[in-house]
């Protein structure tokens, strides 16, 4: 099962929209579900994804004005439990041991967050954690060289497969990071 | 003498006499030469047939296909002349019976073991080898989005769209019986390949919401949801409904079978054999339903696959010369019925497509269907008799059909009115026998 992870496009706020390279990849009809990290900022934008999958889930991010968006959503995927927010809320933003703390409140097995527009996937005391950056490459207040990210999910029994994608230089680069289930 | 005289005979008998041990014997002595007697004489009367056919309720005396398929080495023509003639018996008999003619079963009964060992083993590993699992495979630089031709991931998304209109047509399959939706006892053999149906369905994920209470209490709340489909809960791995055995075989048939494909209505073909072999009531017959199935499927469909095959409708072997097959015959059988449907320009696409492509699976009831494909089967010239059917079938409506103008005639042959399939048949040789015997003198008067 596939699943689509992305975040933080703040369109059109700081940027225009995704990149070609990006969009001619997300074809309809691969992905069957996305998880949003939020700060999509529009309706247009959230129009979009809802092409790519029927099923969407978004989390509310600080810059998002629809008010039905959660703050934290858990989802279960196969044999794993997901668990969504926008990473805004914790202090300091992105830090690993505030993320564990969120993972252990919502006990889950995958933490999806955001905010911090860096791509991260690690593995932590047995957790899966996951940020996949700013599909836009939008700036941040702390960095204004953000390269374009997201991350597409293959979830099959106990195995979890993270490909991380990068558009580094007008080039998409793919990385495999893989977390079993213990 | 009919069975009701036999009955109320036997029954003055045994008040007069107590029914003794040796008597009983006698009289399966009796019937067992019956069947003797009716293995050596297929050409007897179809009413001395009917006859024993009323007799096998009991137990204790085999029908006339149980004999033949009972032997060592199988006769086939005998087995095809008394199917024609009797048609078959209970799903164990039948299921048999089906698998020899459509030329499953060698018919040497010594074989049967080992080939069915290969066969079978040889159909798991195609759904081993053919369904892709990308995310099970380790190919470095392969990823999900991946537009490199070699790419498993790509080749995997590609087979999605056939999958896709398997999986509508396998669903949808005889929803007047609750068969297919019900959870299968033997679901898929391979592991790890996954569930073809969740490959193309889009379950909207379960999912818990952190909300506050108006206590100001945070907790995780269930989000209700519509949930559609959910005849057999998802995450329950070992549940597999039958429909999505028949789903898997037609898959793996349109993967071996490139040029072909998978073709809409093959699933109606696939139905009726699946049905029959996973009610076998015996047990070993059962188990293996699926590979079973497959091979069956397989060996019609070289039969009757070019059909469905779009190429070939304007050639000399394709639907439209099938059609023209039809109206010729019935034009020599009824030129008045014929005359009259040119008439009104009723076309034979207009029903006959349906009829023979599909084995006339759409126009019955499925226990009538099986009946009636005991004796299309068993045709010796195969699907010949199919033509002599359409015919029949037309020719029963006659009346209603001179009558009608275009567009009732039209609904009518195609919301076929509920007849005897057995009225049909009988018909259909009468008027199989009728050509036959114009056939002659017109060539004995040349």
């Amino acid at each position: 099962m596939l699943v689509l992870i992305i975040g933080d496009l703040h369109i059109p706020y700081r940027e225009a929209g995704i990149a070609m390279k990006f969009k001619s990849l997300l074809m309809p009809g691969k992905i069957q579900h996305v998880l949003c990290t939020g700060n999509l900022c529009s309706r247009e934008t959230f129009d979009y994804l809802k092409s790519l999958a029927t099923d969407v889930h978004v989390v509310k991010g600080d810059f998002d004005d629809n008010i039905s968006y959660p703050e934290q959503k858990v989802v279960s995927v196969g044999n794993f439990r997901i668990g969504l927010l926008h990473g805004h809320q914790l202090v300091p933003w992105g830090d690993h041991e505030s993320l564990s703390l969120v993972q252990r409140q919502l006990d889950v097995d995958i933490l999806v967050s955001g905010h911090t527009h860096k791509l991260e996937a690690f593995e932590n005391e047995g957790k899966f954690y996951l940020n996949p950056g700013s599909a836009t490459g939008a700036y941040s207040p702390l960095d204004s060289a953000v390269i374009p990210s997201f991350v597409v999910m293959d979830i099959q029994q106990n195995l979890a497969t993270a490909y991380t994608y990068r558009l580094v230089n007008d080039d998409v680069k793919v990385e495999k990071v893989e977390y079993r289930r213990a | 003498m009919d069975f009701k005289s036999l009955f109320n005979k036997s029954r003055s008998m045994d008040a007069k006499h107590p029914p003794t041990p040796k008597r009983k014997l006698q009289r399966s002595h009796t019937f067992s030469s019956g069947d003797e007697l009716c293995r050596k004489d297929v050409s007897q009367s179809p009413k001395e047939m009917s006859h024993k056919k009323r007799l096998s309720f009991n137990k204790h005396i085999k029908s006339p296909v149980e004999t033949v398929i009972s032997d060592e080495e199988i006769d086939l023509s005998l087995l095809n002349k008394i199917c024609f003639t009797s048609g078959v018996e209970g799903h164990a008999t039948r299921s048999v019976a089906w698998k020899l003619m459509l030329g499953y079963l060698p018919l040497k009964k010594d074989t049967w073991d080992t080939k069915l060992k290969t066969v079978r083993q040889t159909y798991w590993s195609f759904v081993q080898d053919l369904v892709i699992n990308p995310g099970a495979i380790q190919a470095p630089g392969d990823h999900p989005l991946s537009q490199d031709t070699a790419s498993n991931w790509k080749s995997f998304f590609e087979e999605n769209k056939v999958l896709q209109q398997i999986n509508y047509d396998s669903r949808r399959l005889y929803p007047d019986i609750s068969f297919f939706q019900l959870r299968t006892e033997y679901p898929c053999a391979v592991e790890g390949i996954g569930k073809l149906r969740e490959r193309v369905e889009n379950d909207n994920l379960e999912t818990l919401e952190v909300k506050e209470s108006r206590k100001g209490i945070q907790n995780l709340l269930k989000q209700k949801q519509g949930e559609l489909f959910k005849s057999i809960s998802v995450n329950e791995k070992a549940n597999e409904a039958h429909w999505e055995v028949v789903e898997r075989i037609l898959f793996i048939y349109a993967k071996i079978n490139k040029g072909l494909g998978y073709v809409q209505g093959m699933n109606e073909i696939i139905g009726p054999i699946y049905y029959v072999f996973g009610n076998d009531p015996n047990l070993e017959w059962r188990q293996h339903a699926e590979p079973d199935t497959f091979y069956c499927f397989t060996n019609l469909m070289s039969e009757i696959g070019d059909n469905f095959c779009k190429s070939m409708d304007h050639t000399q072997y394709g639907i439209q010369a099938m059609m023209t097959k039809l109206m010729t015959k019935l034009n020599r059988g009824d030129p008045e019925l014929h005359a009259n449907l040119i008439e009104k320009n009723i076309d034979p696409h207009y029903f006959s497509f349906r009829w023979i492509t599909l084995l006339l699976s759409q126009e019955f009831f499925l226990p009538d269907l099986i009946e009636l494909w005991d004796v299309l089967f068993s045709d010796e010239i195969r699907f010949e008799f199919l033509y002599d059917i359409c015919c029949a079938m037309l020719i029963i409506q006659r009346k209603a059909i001179i009558e009608a103008d275009f567009g009732n005639t039209i609904k009518l042959l195609q919301h076929y009115p509920e007849t005897p399939v057995t009225k049909i048949a009988h018909l259909a040789v009468e008027f199989r026998d009728c050509l036959m015997s114009k056939r002659k003198k017109s060539s004995r008067s040349t």
